[in-house]
Formats: C-alpha cells, sequence, structure tokens
C-alpha cells in the first residue's frame, strides 16, 4: 500500500473525507461519525470525527466531544454560539479532553488516528484537530512474571507505554527526569520514550542514544528486544549488552545511576543502557535486604555463574585427563559408575546436556501444567532410566544437573551461559584444563573488549576501579554507596549530600540517607 | 606516526608488569640451581639491577613522548641504521615471544598431557593471544589488575596449604657461596626476568599520562620482586635440597598439599593461573613484535587499535574495535608458532640456555642497544626540541 | 565511514583466514585426543611393591590396582559388589621399574596409572643391595607424587600388599592410613618418598625408613630401615626409633608405660618438641646440643598409690625423663655403631658453620661416631587425667 501525502488539505470537506475513506480501504475499524452541531439553523456546522474503533475510549468520544458539540452549545457566551464555525473556538470552549492538538495536513490525521486519537473535521477549513481520546483495552497493572520480589514493590510494566512511564515518574517525582519521544518503524510507528535524568546522566550518552534510534530503519518494532538488536555495540557477543526490566523500581535505580531507559510501546520491559557485566548479578531487590544478605545473595550467584559455565567442563577434563586430581575415593566411585559405560565421557556429557536443553525449552514453551509434567518426566525417567540401565553415569548426572539448577540462579546470563558452557566443553574434551584456561582467556578478553554505549563491560573490574567495588561482589550498606558507579560517566557523581558518608548510627546527628533532607533545614 | 594518546592508566601498567614477570617464576629453577637457599634474594639484588636498565628506558620515553621503542631508533640512528636497530629489538621481541611460548608448551606437556604433541599446545594457545591481540592490547591491559588479584589469591592459597610442609631449617647456612655465584643469580634475574619489561616501551604510549613511565614500571618490578622473593622462599621451605634438582620448583611445591585428604593437588590451580599468565606475557610480546614490524613495514596509517577515551566515544558503526594490524598479527603468530616449535630441541637444552646463556643474550637487547640509543641520542641532542615543542 | 569501510575491506582477507584457521583447529580437535584416557580404560594402582627378581639383576614390580566397580559398590550406584577382592595384584619381572611397568601392560586391556600411588613397599633383599634404581622412577616420573609412604618389608614385598584387611578394601589403602596414623603414635618414623630424597640430598645422608612385616596375614610395625649410600645397612629397634624421633623433633604424641615402686603407670605425651643444635666447644670442636621439652598427662594409673601428691609427680616426672634419655642414647649408640649419621648432625652443622663443615664432610664416616651428644629432657606433668585418685575399692574415703 502506497500511503499518498498531500501537504495541505484541500479546501473542500467531502474530499477530504473520501481521500480519508480511500487511504483506510478495507478497514473495518474505521467510524466516520459525520454531524453537525450549532446553534443557529443556518450557520450549522457540518464536522467529522474519525477515529478507529478500538484504539480510543468511547466514553471520551461520547462525553467529552460529541456531547459538548451537539448540547452544551447553550453554555458558550451568546455572541460566540452563533457562529461556532471557528475551530479555536471549539477548542478552547467546548471540548473537554486534555490534550487537543490543531494539525493541518491529511498526514497527520492519518497518523494521530493510528496512534488512538479522535480527529475533529470540520467542513471549510484547512485544519483538524486532535484530539486525545486514547483508550481501548490493555492489561492491568499487575505483578511481573519473569521477577519477582519479597520485599520491594509488586507492580510491573504492561504494554501500554504511557502507563510505564507514568510508573517511573511516579517512582521519581524529579522535573528533571526528562521524556523524550520518537516513533520508529515505517510501518508499525512505534512509539519510543527515551527517560534519563538531567544533571545525573551523561549528556554525550544521551544524545548517542537518541542517534542511534533514529538511525533504526526498519518497518517494524514490536518489543523491546527489536530496538535492543538495533542498538547495541557488539551484535556478535553472547552476552547482553542492555539490560531491560519488568519493574519500574529497578528501572528508577538505573536512571538514578545515570543511565538512560528506553521504554518501547507494546512491551512490559524497558531497557536502560549502558550495562554493565555486573548487572546480571544485581537484581532489585539487592537494594531493598540488607547489605549482609544481599552480599551473599551476590557470591552465591557469582558462584552459581562460575558453576553453571565450568562443571562440564572441569568434569571432563578431570575425569578424561587429569584423574590425579580427584581425591582418591572420589576417583574410585566416578571409576565405578563408569564402568560399562558405552560412551566416552564428553560424549556422555553432551547428550546429557543437550536433553536439558531441550527439556528446558520444551518446560517454558509449554502451557504450565504439561510443561510440569515434562520436568517430571524429564529428570525423573529419563535421568533416573538413564544411570540405571547404564547409558550414562550417575555423575554426570548429578554434574548437568548442578549446572542447569544454577544457571536458573542467573536468569540474565543463561542464554550466554548455555552456549558458551558448549564452546567449554568442546575445549575441555580435546584439551583438557589447558582448553578451559585458554578459553576463560579468551571469554575475560571478549568480555574486557565489549562496550556498552561507551561503558567498558567488565567496568569496575577492568578497566579497575577501587571505589566502584561496593557494589559488585560486596553490596554495601546504601549509606556507603555514596557515589554513582563511574563507569556510566555521571555528571553528578555523588548521591548523598553529607560528605564523607556517615554511618547512621555513628553520630547523633544520624545524617543518614533518609533524613539529610531535614537536617538541611536545620543548618543554617 | 602519531599514536594516538591511549587511556591505560599508571596502575594498569604497573601490574601488567607485575602479571608479566610472574609467569617467569616458574623458570625460577634456572636460578635455584645456581644460588640454591639464598636465591630468593636474588630476586631483591635482581630488581637493584634492573633499576638502572629501567632508568635507562624511561629516559629513552621521557625524550621522545609519545613515542615507542622502534620509533625512538628510529628518531635517533635516522631511517636507515634506525631500521637495523629496529629489527635487532624486534628479533629480541619475537625470539622472547617464541621462548615463552615454548616455556608455556613445554610446562603443558609435561605435566598436564604428556602424550599431547607441544605444536597442538601451541597453537591453541597462540590462538588465543591471536584473539586477545586482535580485540586490542588496551583490553588485556585493563585486566591486568584483576588477574594480578587472582594470582595473589591464587599463590596464597597455595602457600598457606603448603605451610605445613615448610621447614626454616632449609634456609641455612646464609650466604656461603662465592661471590661470584650471587653476581651470576643477580644478573640472571635481573636481565631474564626483570629486563624484558623492554616490551612495555611498546605499549607506553597509549599510557594516560605519557610521562609517568618510570614509576609504574618500577613499582611492578618491585612488586614481581616481592613475589618473586616469596614464592621462592616457599619452594625452598618446602623442598628444601629437592629445590635444585627438580626442573619446575614452584610447582612440585605446590603438589605436597594435603589438607584432610580433599584437598589435595592444589597444583591445578596453580597450572590454571600459569597458563593464563603465560598467555598475557606472549600477547605482550606478540603485541611489541607486531607493532615493531607494522612500523618498520611502514604500515604507519594504521590506528593503534584503542578507540576509547575517558568519555565514552561511541561507534555503532563496527560492531568491534578496528583490528589492529589484521595480516601481521596472523602472520607473527605464526612465526612465532613455528619459531617456538624449533628453539629448543629439549628441555635440557632449555635449561643449559636458560642459566648460561640467556642473560647475555637479553643483556645486548635491554641493556646494551637501549644504553647506546640514550648515549646517541644526548651527543646528537635529539629529543630535547620535541620535548618543549610538546 | 568511509575509513571505516576501507579497514573492513582490508580485514576481509584476514577474517577468512580466521575463519579457516579455526575450522583447522576444530577438524584436529576432532582426531586429536593425545592425552585424553577414559576412567574405564585406567587400571587405577594404589600399591606398588619391588622384590628382587628370580633371574640375577632383574626386580620383579607388582602393582595393586583397584577393581573400581567393587570399591563403588558400598556408593550403592551400581550393581551389586559381587563379594570378590577390591583389588588385583599384579608382577611383572624385567630389568627395570619402568619396563616392567611396560610388561604388565602388555598382559592388561588397561593402563596402569600411577597417580593415585600410596605406598612403595620394597623388599629389605632389594634395599640392601640399592634402592636408587626403584625410587629415581617413581621420582622423576610425572605421573606418581613425592608423597607416597615409603616402606621396607621384612620379607617378601608383594606378601605385603596381599595382607588380609578388616576395615579398608584395599591394603594399600589400609597400609597408608596406617602410616597416616602412626605420625600420632611416635613409634615409628614415617617417611615419604620426599622425605627420603630430602634426607638423601642433605649434607649427610643416612635416611631412615620403617620396616613393616607379615605376622598371621596381618602387617605389623617393626622398626627403622637405616641407610647409607642408597642401600640399607641396619636397623634400629622401636626404643631406638623413639630416640630418633625424639633427636629430628618428630615427636607429636603418644604413650610411656613406666614402672614405677608401686607398679605400672602410663603416660601419655601431649606437646613434646626437641631442638637440636650445634655447639662449638673452646677447642673447635664441635658437640651436639639436644634440649627436649616434654608435657605429659597420666593415663592410667594400675597401681593404689596417689599421684596427684607432688612428690609422687616428682618421681614420675624423673621417670619419664629417664625413659626419654635412654630411648635417645640408644638410638645413638645404635647409630654410632652403624656409623650412619640419621639424626642429621651434618646437615645441621653445615648449615649453622658451613665453613666447618667444608673440613669435616669429607671424613663425616669416621668423625660422626665422635660428635658428643648433650640431652637436656625438660618434663612437665600437667594433669592427671580425667581422675584425681585411682580407683581403688573404697578410695573415695
Amino acid at each position: 500500500m502506497k500511503r499518498r501525502y498531500y501537504s495541505f488539505f484541500p479546501q473542500n470537506y467531502k474530499k477530504n473525507l473520501a481521500a480519508l475513506r480511500a487511504t483506510f480501504e478495507d478497514s473495518s475499524d474505521l467510524v466516520i461519525r459525520e454531524f453537525s452541531f450549532g446553534t443557529n439553523k443556518d450557520k450549522e456546522v457540518k464536522a467529522a470525527l474519525i477515529f478507529l474503533d478500538g484504539l480510543t475510549n468511547p466514553t471520551i468520544i461520547n462525553d467529552s466531544i460529541i456531547k459538548p458539540l451537539m448540547h452544551d452549545n447553550h453554555l458558550l457566551y451568546e455572541e460566540e454560539a452563533s457562529d461556532l464555525s471557528d475551530l479555536d473556538l471549539i477548542r478552547n470552549r467546548l471540548l473537554s479532553v486534555g490534550v487537543v492538538k490543531t494539525i493541518y495536513t491529511p498526514n497527520e490525521v492519518i497518523e494521530a488516528c493510528l496512534s488512538g486519537n479522535a480527529i475533529l473535521m470540520t467542513d471549510g477549513f484547512c485544519q483538524a484537530l486532535d484530539i486525545g481520546a486514547k483508550g481501548g483495552e490493555k492489561r492491568a497493572v499487575s505483578e511481573p512474571v519473569s521477577e519477582t520480589s519479597v520485599r520491594g514493590p509488586r507492580e510491573g510494566f504492561t504494554e501500554n507505554l504511557r502507563t510505564n512511564t507514568a510508573m517511573i515518574r511516579r517512582k521519581i517525582k524529579d522535573p528533571s527526569l526528562k521524556i523524550r519521544s520518537a516513533v520508529i518503524g515505517a510501518r508499525t510507528h512505534t512509539q519510543v520514550n527515551l527517560l534519563y535524568i538531567d544533571g545525573i546522566v551523561d549528556p554525550d550518552l544521551v544524545d548517542e542514544v537518541e542517534r542511534r534510534l533514529k538511525k533504526i530503519d526498519t518497518d517494524a518494532i514490536l518489543a523491546t528486544g527489536y530496538v535492543e538488536q538495533y542498538i547495541e555495540d557488539n551484535p556478535y557477543t553472547p552476552f547482553p549488552v542492555i539490560w531491560c526490566s519488568e519493574k519500574p523500581d529497578a528501572v528508577a535505580g538505573k536512571l538514578l545511576e545515570g543511565r538512560v531507559a528506553v521504554a518501547v510501546d507494546g512491551t512490559p520491559f524497558v531497557m536502560t543502557m549502558p550495562m554493565l557485566f555486573i548487572e546480571n548479578f544485581q537484581t532489585a531487590e539487592d537494594y531493598i535486604s540488607r547489605s549482609h544478605y544481599a552480599t551473599s545473595m551476590r557470591i552465591l550467584r557469582l558462584i552459581a555463574f562460575t558453576i553453571s559455565l565450568f562443571a562440564p567442563a572441569l568434569y571432563i577434563a578431570f575425569t578424561t585427563f587429569h584423574q590425579e586430581l580427584i581425591p582418591t575415593t572420589l576417583l574410585f566411585t566416578t571409576a565405578a559408575s563408569s564402568e560399562g559405560i558405552p560412551f566416552p565421557a564428553p560424549v556422555e556429557m553432551g547428550i546429557m546436556m543437550l536433553i536439558f536443553e531441550i527439556l528446558r525449552e520444551a518446560g517454558v514453551r509449554m502451557p504450565r501444567p504439561i510443561g510440569q509434567t515434562i520436568s517430571i518426566v524429564g529428570a525423573l525417567v529419563m535421568g533416573e532410566a538413564a544411570v540405571q540401565a547404564g547409558i550414562v553415569g550417575a555423575p554426570v548426572v548429578i554434574v548437568v544437573a548442578i549446572t542447569a539448577v544454577s544457571s536458573f540462579a542467573i536468569p540474565f546470563l543463561m542464554d550466554a551461559v548455555s552456549i558458551i558452557r558448549w564452546f567449554l566443553l568442546i575445549l575441555a574434551s580435546t584439551m583438557g584444563n589447558l582448553g578451559i584456561t585458554v578459553g576463560v582467556f579468551i571469554l575475560l578478553v571478549h568480555l574486557s573488549s565489549l562496550r556498552s554505549f561507551g561503558a567498558h563491560y567488565l567496568a569496575p573490574l577492568a578497566p579497575f576501579q577501587r571505589r566502584d567495588l561496593k557494589d559488585t561482589a560486596v553490596r554495601a550498606p546504601l549509606w556507603a554507596m555514596h557515589t554513582r558507579p563511574r563507569a556510566t560517566n555521571p555528571q553528578d557523581l555523588k548521591r548523598l549530600r553529607s560528605n564523607p558518608p556517615r554511618n547512621p548510627s555513628s553520630s547523633e546527628k544520624a545524617t543518614g540517607v533518609r533524613n539529610h533532607d531535614k537536617e538541611q533545614q536545620y543548618d543554617p | 606516526m602519531k599514536s594516538t594518546g591511549g587511556n591505560i592508566s599508571p596502575k594498569d601498567l604497573m601490574f601488567a608488569v607485575f602479571c608479566f614477570i610472574q609467569a617467569t617464576v616458574l623458570r625460577s629453577g634456572y636460578i635455584i640451581a645456581v644460588t640454591r637457599q639464598d636465591s630468593w634474594a636474588m630476586a631483591m639484588t635482581g630488581f637493584l639491577f634492573a633499576i638502572p636498565i629501567v632508568a635507562i628506558y624511561a629516559a629513552l620515553l621521557r625524550k621522545f613522548p609519545g613515542k615507542n621503542l622502534i620509533e625512538i631508533s628510529d628518531c635517533i640512528f635516522g631511517p636507515i641504521i634506525g631500521k637495523v636497530v629496529s629489527a635487532f629489538y624486534l628479533f629480541f621481541f619475537l625470539s622472547l615471544a617464541a621462548l615463552n611460548a615454548h616455556d608455556l608448551g613445554s610446562f603443558v606437556v609435561r605435566y598436564l598431557m604428556p602424550e599431547t604433541p607441544i605444536a597442538m599446545v601451541l597453537l591453541i594457545s597462540l590462538m588465543g593471544c591471536a584473539y586477545a591481540l586482535r580485540k586490542g592490547i588496551e583490553n588485556l591491559m585493563y585486566l591486568s589488575i584483576c588477574l594480578s588479584i587472582i594470582v595473589a589469591g591464587a599463590v596464597a592459597i597455595n602457600s598457606i596449604l603448603v605451610l605445613n610442609d615448610m621447614n626454616p631449617g632449609f634456609l641455612k647456612p646464609f650466604f656461603q657461596m662465592d661471590l661470584m655465584t650471587y653476581i651470576q643469580g643477580t644478573v640472571t634475574i635481573g636481565a631474564v626476568p626483570m629486563g624484558e619489561i623492554i616490551a612495555f616501551t611498546m605499549i607506553t604510549p597509549m599510557l594516560e599520562k605519557e610521562k609517568k613511565v618510570l614509576k609504574p614500571l618500577l613499582f611492578g618490578l618491585l612488586l614481581s620482586a616481592f613475589s618473586m622473593a616469596f614464592a621462592m622462599l616457599r619452594d625452598i621451605l618446602t623442598l628444601g635440597p629437592l629445590v635444585s634438582i627438580v626442573s619446575l620448583p614452584s610447582f612440585e611445591s605446590i603438589r605436597y598439599v594435603t589438607l584432610a585428604d580433599t584437598l589435595t593437588r592444589m597444583e591445578s590451580i596453580y597450572a590454571v593461573v600459569l597458563i593464563l599468565l603465560f598467555l598475557f606475557k606472549v600477547c605482550i610480546l606478540l603485541y611489541a613484535f607486531i607493532l615493531g614490524l607494522s612500523h618498520i613495514l611502514g604500515r604507519k596509517n594504521q590506528p593503534l587499535p584503542n578507540q576509547d577515551h575517558t568519555n565514552p566515544s561511541f561507534n555503532t558503526d563496527q560492531p568491534s574495535n578496528p583490528k589492529s594490524f589484521p595480516p601481521l598479527t596472523l602472520i607473527s603468530t605464526a612465526l612465532v608458532f613455528f619459531y617456538s616449535l624449533i628453539v629448543f630441541e629439549s628441555a635440557m637444552e632449555n635449561i643449559d640456555w636458560g642459566a648460561s646463556t640467556a642473560p647475555f643474550f637479553s643483556l645486548t637487547y635491554e641493556l646494551l642497544l637501549p644504553a647506546v640509543s640514550l648515549l646517541v641520542a644526548f651527543l646528537r641532542k635529539l629529543g630535547k626540541a620535541r620535548e618543549v615543542r610538546e | 565511514m568511509t575509513r571505516n569501510n576501507s579497514t573492513i575491506r582490508k580485514g576481509a582477507l584476514p577474517r577468512s583466514i580466521t575463519v579457516f584457521g579455526i575450522c583447522v583447529l576444530l577438524a584436529s580437535f576432532l582426531t586429536g585426543c593425545w592425552s585424553q584416557r577414559e576412567l574405564s580404560k585406567l587400571a587405577i594402582v594404589v600399591g606398588t611393591a619391588l622384590d628382587i627378581g628370580d633371574q640375577p639383576d632383574t626386580l620383579k614390580l607388582t602393582a595393586q590396582v583397584v577393581k573400581a566397580a567393587e570399591m563403588g559398590a558400598s556408593a550403592g550406584s551400581q550393581k551389586s559388589s559381587s563379594g570378590g577382592k577390591a583389588y588385583v595384584n599384579m608382577s611383572y619381572t624385567d630389568r627395570s621399574v619402568l619396563s616392567a611397568v611396560r610388561g604388565i601392560s602388555h598382559m592388561q586391556n588397561r593402563r596402569l596409572y600411577f597417580s593415585h600411588n600410596k605406598v612403595l613397599v620394597i623388599s629389605s633383599e632389594l634395599a640392601k643391595l640399592g634402592m636408587g634404581k626403584g625410587l629415581d622412577t617413581f621420582t622423576r616420573d610425572y605421573e606418581s607424587r613425592m608423597n607416597i609412604q615409603l616402606l621396607i618389608s621384612k620379607g617378601k614385598a608383594f606378601k605385603i600388599l596381599e595382607e588380609d584387611v578388616d576395615l579398608e578394601k584395599v591394603p594399600s589403602l589400609h597400609l597408608f592410613g596406617m602410616m597416616e596414623n602412626q605420625k600420632l603414635n611416635s613409634e615409628t618414623a614415617v617417611v615419604t618418598l620426599r622425605d627420603y630424597n630430602i634426607a638423601t640430598l642433605s649434607g649427610s645422608p643416612a635416611p631412615v625408613v620403617p620396616i613393616v612385616e607379615m605376622k598371621k596375614d596381618k602387617v605389623k610395625l617393626y622398626g627403622t630401615a637405616v641407610f647409607k649410600k642408597g642401600k640399607m645397612i641396619g636397623e634400629l629397634d622401636k626404643s631406638q626409633t623413639r630416640g630418633l624421633l625424639w633427636v629430628t623433633d618428630r615427636t607429636r604424641g603418644g604413650a610411656l608405660t613406666v614402672d614405677t615402686e608401686w607398679g605400672q603407670v602410663a603416660l601419655e605425651y601431649l606437646h613434646s618438641n626437641s631442638s637440636l643444635k650445634p655447639v662449638r666447644t673452646k677447642d673447635g670442636a664441635i658437640r651436639m646440643e639436644l634440649t627436649v621439652n616434654e608435657e605429659g598427662a597420666i593415663q592410667s594409673n594400675e597401681t593404689t598409690e596417689d599421684l596427684s601428691r607432688l612428690e609422687n609427680v616428682e618421681k614420675l616426672k624423673e621417670l619419664m625423663k629417664e625413659a626419654i634419655r635412654s630411648d635417645i642414647e640408644n638410638a645413638l649408640s645404635q647409630a654410632r655403631s652403624l656409623s650412619a649419621d640419621v639424626f642429621g648432625f651434618g646437615e645441621i652443622i653445615r648449615r649453622e658453620y658451613p665453613k666447618e663443615w667444608e673440613k669435616m664432610k669429607n671424613n663425616w664416616d669416621t668423625l660422626f661416631p665422635q660428635i658428643e651428644l648433650d640431652i637436656r629432657v625438660n618434663v612437665k606433668l600437667s594433669s592427671t587425667g580425667g581422675l584425681v585418685r585411682p580407683v581403688i575399692p573404697g578410695g573415695a574415703q
């Protein structure tokens, strides 16, 4: 379909409507409500309200647009009421709707229609009114599925962009929270919003994100993932370099660290960037729970990452290359269980890992009740039966199980890890420990070479930044995290106003984070 | 050639030096065979011996800021003799890279995978190095602090676990050998692991503050001297007289670890760390060689593979960094591969070379050539004017 | 942009080379797994015995290989145990250790794997001829470790590995555990291959190795073998071994039964340490000074005497001192008669007086028996154990 573009409205109202009908040919959801209004019978104004059914809110259309125009004319001053042909008058005096815009081209009419607004066209004007009447069915704010929280807020983003930005705005009540807007996708016309906090964020970063967003040349953006793939720095890396979350509080936290958020209409996920490797191990819950617990959870996640990455490779390296490294008693048990197994260990491990990946995929895509059945069949029946039948050894099943469970502890990296695991497995089964070590070296260099919007991906570790380590494996108490991470190059480094940070209990003044405002009032 | 001002911090450089030299702790076998129970002291005297060498490098780099060793010798000796001198340096870098690759290979083959041909080990290791070089040397340098922490952790864990088997008596008697033995030990340590930091003169133009070279180099050396002395002390204390007959004392000493019958065989940790360090070292040497080679071959327009600055610079256009010297990287890696295959026929030859010829071979390039360069620069009054202009 | 494009074009060729290289590498991965050995293809050796072979100039190597399936049976993962032995002993006679190992491999479908070797038993006949042959292989070979326990057997060494074991499943593991346990008894010199090597390499080499013997299918510790120049030249009995341990500061704990005027009292060593120092006398000769500090407790009292009384404690202490001193003197006289510096006097002199040692080392064999040893024993009896007075009829009154 080739859309016709007009630079200006032709004066002829009928023609305009005809042109619109032609554009929306075969679109049964287009509603053109023609009506006339006015107090003076001679000067009755012919008008048309154009909207797409389902995208608009019927209440607004009925009560705030049509009703005032047709019935509430008497509320106008006499002199005005006599001549209602002035669009500005209608806009200023009659329409009880928040967002009204005057538009001039048919092109704008089409766009406004498609984005769910109602258009009021009146006979004899080369203008139209774009009336914000967005509505239609949308999902209510609900608890996010992918990230649950125990003590944190329970709300999650929805598919509606405005709801999402509002949720963030509700967290950060500061006029310096800026929301820039862009429309991407030649056909989808997806609204994309760019959020940042002026004064914290690096302006270059905002410009860069905007530049990359503008450069996207595609006809369809259906979800955040589409945008992500168009703007990320390293398309060939298995690691995620753009962070995304379903939770407004998490995104607000990232914004306050000097990051930029990108919200895309139609997805309950908001991306933030730049992303650091360590963010894979952070959750919003970390900042809510006490720092000791959060720290131990972080360390646990790091261990889980290591296990899920290396366990199969190390098992292969140890059992087929470096048997001397296994404690003697353990060696006997392992050897005993590998007696009579028909396959070499790497093949055995490969089979089990493959089965695990299939099970996982099947479990994720299946409806929930069936998913559970699959996991029971997979885990119990297949694992147990395979060991009983002597096709795979029990240790291999154990290792694969540990690997699987560990990878669930780091949901962000699960995809990356499940790919790299195979790479390491191949290296380990050909070159043993040397292979693994070279693999680790390559992995380290790769991670160190990654950039996310100019930030070093491995940031507080390489390049090493001692003062930023307080939010890595260790999650320092909030009052001690007085600076934002330097990797995002924030304009305003300090989070606290008191300087240096103090332990809330250390002095009687108790200059903690929460009451620094109060203190400021008392201090002359 | 304008080397773009890089952003490697002095701290990164310092720890890179540490990692670089730490890789050679394994080779302490050469020196322990000579000075036996006093070897730990050689690490310190070796450091003292290395100070003037480093000072010469620093003086050269200060005279010609923003230039690497090869460019400096071009400036000093003019285009023709300069090329010859550069060729000498290049040969040295190549030899060092090959020797270290060979050390890595023979270590792996001897202790981890005896039936594997060394060529295979070298191939996979050098592939790793080539990958790292193509990703850009600065990324490797950023990793140096992390790597140092890992190394320190591994050494500390191993040393604590081996504490039970130590016997302080093994250190005695103190300093009872000929003076010549100690001089030999000092020179060997000063030249073979420590002097090798000449390779860093190829990287220093990428420093944040180009002129602050001496301090990180010296502190890096000092740190390595301490850790080297520490490692040697541990080896001597655990192995006693055995230390001078085993081929890899650091490795042997850790093989004794037994703790509650589960924490045995800790040498695997050490082996992993050691391989990492060796890869790091070979990378740096290889980079020095490749940079020099590209300079000699006149590929001057190639930018250094650093493109990020303190404020984020963004390039979305290309998925990854411009590859530093794509064809050269592979060719040089292949060169190192073949060279390291043929460099020694046997481990015996290697040990003999390390104990007798290596110091003199190294000192020629590490001390003699730079010293002569500095002298010529003084005589021709080069460099000063440049400094003013900078 | 344009420049970037040009670099890309330049990079196009090498990228294909890289891809090619990776393909080659992967292909070579598939073909060559040189050092790879499947667990099920290994014969895990846990103990080794060396004997004199039946032909002249040969030795007989016995390797104790664990049957993993039997070992793991208790773990319940596999089929139930067939009730057979969990180990197999394989022997082969050849000219050297390595050729014997190869000989065994020729007869088996699995490769002998020595990394988990725990004990090395050498028959005393072979030890008397010289140990060098076997030990160098075990030290040099990358597979075996130097923390294996070294033992000398009084009879045939391979018999030791056929011991009838009760608590363990494999004799070698039992032997290894037994030796580890002996460290606490201070009755036996526990020697690993590493200790033996260090002693051999030291200034005055006279390493010692414990001796075991078979009695009614059970292994018993017997004493200590003394080596010189790689050959076994004599033995120390139990008391002499204790003395040796006192001098070399290897006493950890243990028990001592003394005969008092009232009857037998068992004393326990709690903490003990000793220090051996060379002292130069005025005339230039070197004497050795040994200080033994010992702290003990009463372990059992089979008499009716109240040992918590201080004068009785003093008596006990004297007896303890006497016992320790006599052990040491016993060991010293035996060492002197063998002219073997089992205590490492020479090494200590070398460390403290290197110049003097240079003069002494050439005729150390004759000098050693003349070295004087001053023994000082300090004994503390710190507690009487759980009881203050012995359990005797009416003792509480």
